[in-house]
C-alpha cells in the first residue's frame, strides 16, 4: 500500500477528519418491509378460503330479495 | 410495447420452453418405457426436464432477443418512447454512488474523474454529485480514500465530490447504500448506484434522469453494463462474450419483462422516495447461510418495489455503461462462491406473500443458475449409471421352464437426438447473436473484421465448452458447501490481476482433475465403448489446472488481441471515456511510483 497521504497531500499537509467530506445530514427513515411466507398450513387456509368463495354464491342483497318477492295477494 | 404484448410473450416463452421440454422428456420417456421403468430413469426424466426447461427458458429468451436486434427494434419505456430524451432539460439533482471496500483508489478515482469530465463536456455536471461510500476497515486504505478524494474535490469545481466512511459496515453494500438514503437521501430525487468498477457516459446518465422524469411511475431503471478493460486471455474471452451475447440476451429479456423488470445491483438509476419507502431490506427467517441477512439484495429490491406498485425497466440501449471482468478464472469462482449463497437465499423468496410473478420468475431463474450445477452433475452420473445397468441385462428369462430372450434394441438414435436437441439450445444462441452482429457491418469491423469475428466467436465456444464441467463442479461443491451451513466472509473483489501463479492454479482446481481421472478410468474400465459421450465434460476437468494458469496470464491476453481475437469494440473503435480513464489511473500510478524512487533514493 501507497502512502497516499504524502505521495498525493504532501508531507505537511493534514487530512480533514474522516466524514468531514460529507454534505449536511437530513436524517429520514427507510424502515424495514415485512416479508411474509407461504408456510404448508397458511397456503391450505388461503386455497380453502379461495375455493369457499368460489363455492358460495353471492349473498343477495336485502333491496333485492324485496324486489323479486312476490306481493302477498298477487297471484303467483 | 402494451402490457398485454407484454403478457403475450410471456405465454408465448413459457408455452414455447413447456412444448419444447415435453416434446424431448417424451422422446426420452419412449426409450425408457420399453421393458418398464427403473428407478434410475424415473430420477434421470424428472432432472433431465428440469434441467431441460431451464435452458430452453433461456434459449426461447435469446431467440427473442435476437429478433429485435434483427429488426432493429429497441424495447422503449411505455411514456417515454417517442421523447428524444437527450433535448429534455435536467431539474433534478441526482447522486452517483460508489460504494467502496478495500478497493485500489487510484482507479476509483481515475474513473470518477473520468465520468467528471464527461458530464462536463455536456455541461450537466452541476446536476450530479459524487458520493464515494467507504466500507473500508483498514487505516491504510481509509487514508488513501480520504488523500484522493481531497485531491478530486481540488480537481472539482463546486465541490461536486464527497467522501465518507462508515462506522459500522453492516449488510454490506445494501447497508452501505441504505446509510446514505437515511443520511442524505431526502436531498436528491434519484441516486445512480455504482460499483466500484462501474463506468458510465455523462449522455448515458443524462439520458436515464431523462427517462426517470418523462415515466414518473418508473421506480428504477437498469442499464446493460458490457465488460471492459480486460487484459488476461480469460477477462477478454469474457468481455468478447458480454459485448456479443449480452445484448442479444438483455434485449430478450427486457422484452420479456416490460415494465416488471430486475435490478442487478449496480449500474442503474433509482427514484429515491420509493426506494426509501419499499425497499428496508427485513432479515430473513432462519439462520445463515439461507437464512439471516439478505445478501443479494438487487432482485429483493426490485420485488419489492414492483410490490409496492412500482415500475423497474431496463435501458433499451446496449452502451455508455461498462464495467470489468475478474481477472482470472479463480477470481470468477470466487465471485461466483458469494453470488451463489446470495442467490440461494432466494429459494425463500420463492415462498414469500404478496410478491408478482415476474420477481418470482427472476428469484427462480437466479436460483437455478447455480443449482443447476449439481443437478447437471446428478444427470451426468444417472446416464453413466443407466448405461452401465443397460450392459448387464441377462440375455434371457424365464417364463416357467421356457426361455425368453431378451430382443437387442438400440436406443441411439434415440439418445443422439435427445443430445442434439440438448446441444442445440446450448449452443443456437450463440450462433444468432453472431448473425445480428455479422449483419452490421460497423460492429463487424470494430470486432476485428468477418473473418476474426467468426473465428473468435469459435474459440469462445470452444473455451466455454471447456470451462463449462469446470463450473459445473465448482458451483456443485458450492452448493453442497452452503447447504450444509458453511458460510463465507464478503471480502473485497480482485479488479485486476497479474496473473495466477501456476501452484494457486494447481491447489485450485487439483480436485476437478483428480475427479476427471476418477470418472475417466472408471468409464474406460466399465463401458468402453460409452466413454466418446463424455469426453468433452472430461477434457475440461483434466485441462483445469493449464487452463486455470494460462488464461490469467495477461501475456496471453495480449497475443490473442495482436492477433485479432476476442476484439471488442472498446479496443478498435476506441472507447474514449475507457481510454481516459486509463491514462488517468495510469498516470496516477506512474505519479506514485516516481515518489516512492524518489524517496528510496533519498
Amino acid at each position: 500500500m501507497k502512502d497516499y497521504k504524502k505521495d498525493i497531500l504532501g508531507p505537511t499537509e493534514e487530512l480533514p477528519p474522516l466524514n468531514e467530506l460529507m454534505p449536511p445530514v437530513c436524517p429520514a427513515p427507510m424502515p424495514a418491509q415485512t416479508i411474509l411466507f407461504w408456510t404448508p398450513r397458511s397456503a391450505i387456509a388461503a386455497t380453502l378460503r379461495a375455493m369457499e368463495l368460489q363455492r358460495l354464491p353471492p349473498r343477495p342483497q336485502p333491496a333485492a330479495i324485496a324486489m323479486t318477492m312476490p306481493k302477498p295477494n298477487e297471484p303467483r | 410495447m402494451s402490457h398485454d404484448d407484454v403478457a403475450v410473450q410471456r405465454w408465448l416463452i413459457f408455452g414455447l420452453a413447456l412444448s419444447t421440454t415435453a416434446a424431448t422428456s417424451t422422446r426420452l420417456l419412449a426409450i425408457f418405457r420399453f421393458g418398464g421403468m427403473s428407478i434410475i430413469e424415473v430420477a434421470l426424466l424428472l432432472v433431465f426436464a428440469i434441467l431441460f426447461f431451464f435452458i430452453a427458458t433461456s434459449f426461447w429468451i435469446a431467440c427473442l432477443g435476437a429478433h429485435t436486434l434483427w429488426r432493429h427494434k429497441h424495447l422503449q419505456c411505455d411514456d417515454c418512447a417517442a421523447t428524444d430524451l437527450a433535448r429534455l432539460p435536467l431539474q433534478r439533482r441526482t447522486a452517483l454512488l460508489v460504494p467502496v471496500y478495500h478497493e485500489d483508489i487510484t482507479e476509483v478515482s481515475a474513473r470518477i474523474r473520468a465520468m467528471q469530465e464527461s458530464l462536463r463536456r455536456l455541461g450537466a455536471e452541476d446536476f450530479f454529485d459524487f458520493f464515494v461510500l467507504s466500507d473500508s476497515r483498514d487505516e491504510s486504505y481509509r487514508l488513501a480514500e480520504r488523500a484522493v478524494c481531497l485531491e478530486l474535490r481540488r480537481r472539482t469545481a463546486n465541490c461536486r465530490l464527497f467522501y465518507r466512511n462508515r462506522e459500522r459496515n453492516t449488510r454490506h453494500k445494501s447497508g452501505n447504500v441504505e446509510d446514505f438514503c437515511k443520511n442524505w437521501g431526502t436531498t436528491y430525487d434519484y441516486i445512480v448506484v455504482l460499483d466500484a468498477d462501474s463506468l458510465m457516459t455523462g449522455r448515458t446518465l443524462i439520458r436515464l434522469v431523462n427517462a426517470m422524469e418523462a415515466n414518473p411511475r418508473a421506480a428504477l431503471i437498469q442499464t446493460q453494463p458490457l465488460l471492459i478493460g480486460g487484459s488476461s486471455l480469460f477477462a477478454r474471452s469474457q468481455q468478447f462474450a458480454s459485448w456479443i451475447y449480452g445484448p442479444m440476451y438483455a434485449a430478450g429479456l427486457a422484452r420479456l419483462q416490460g415494465s416488471s423488470g430486475n435490478y442487478w445491483g449496480h449500474n442503474a438509476i433509482i427514484r429515491v422516495r420509493p426506494f426509501m419507502e419499499n425497499c428496508g431490506l427485513p432479515t430473513l427467517p432462519g439462520r445463515a447461510p439461507l437464512g439471516g441477512e439478505i445478501l443479494s439484495h438487487d432482485f429483493v429490491e426490485a420485488a419489492l418495489l414492483l410490490r409496492a406498485g412500482w415500475e423497474v425497466w431496463m435501458f433499451p440501449e446496449p452502451g455508455g455503461s461498462y464495467e470489468t471482468s475478474p481477472p482470472t478464472f479463480i477470481d470468477h469462482l470466487k465471485r461466483d462462491r458469494r453470488w451463489c449463497q446470495g442467490n440461494l437465499q432466494h429459494i425463500k423468496l420463492l415462498f414469500a406473500q404478496g410478491l408478482r410473478a415476474p420477481s418470482r420468475f427472476h428469484f427462480a431463474m437466479g436460483v437455478m443458475s447455480y443449482l443447476s450445477s449439481p443437478l447437471w452433475f446428478l444427470l451426468i452420473f444417472l446416464f453413466a449409471a443407466h448405461a452401465f445397468a443397460s450392459m448387464y441385462i441377462p440375455p434371457a428369462t424365464f417364463v416357467g421352464r421356457y426361455p425368453v430372450l431378451a430382443w437387442p434394441t438400440s436406443h441411439t438414435i434415440a439418445f443422439v437426438s435427445v443430445g442434439i436437441a440438448t446441444a442445440a439450445l446450448l449452443y443456437l444462441p450463440k450462433f444468432l447473436a453472431l448473425a445480428v452482429v455479422l449483419r452490421n457491418k460497423n460492429a463487424t469491423r470494430a470486432c476485428g473484421g468477418r473473418t476474426m469475428l467468426t473465428v473468435s466467436a469459435l474459440l469462445e465456444i470452444l473455451f466455454s465448452t471447456l470451462i463449462a464441467p469446470i463450473f459445473m463442479l465448482s458451483h456443485s461443491w458450492f452448493v453442497i458447501n452452503i447447504l450444509a451451513g458453511r458460510k463465507i466472509q464478503w471480502g473485497p473483489q480482485s479488479r485486476r490481476g497479474r496473473g495466477t501463479a501456476l501452484l494457486a492454479a494447481m491447489t485450485a482446481f487439483f480436485p476437478h482433475t483428480i475427479v476427471a481421472m476418477i470418472f475417466g478410468a472408471a468409464a474406460w474400465y466399465l463401458m468402453p465403448a460409452d466413454i466418446w459421450w463424455y469426453l468433452p465434460l472430461l477434457a475440461g476437468l483434466f485441462l483445469a489446472i493449464p487452463i486455470g494458469w494460462l488464461t490469467s496470464l495477461p501475456s496471453l491476453g495480449a497475443i490473442a488481441q495482436r492477433f485479432g481475437l476476442f476484439l471488442i469494440p472498446s479496443e478498435t473503435a476506441g472507447l474514449p471515456i475507457a481510454a481516459r480513464v486509463e491514462k488517468l489511473a495510469s498516470g496516477a500510478i506512474e505519479a506514485n511510483a516516481t515518489t516512492d524512487d524518489a524517496r528510496r533514493a533519498a
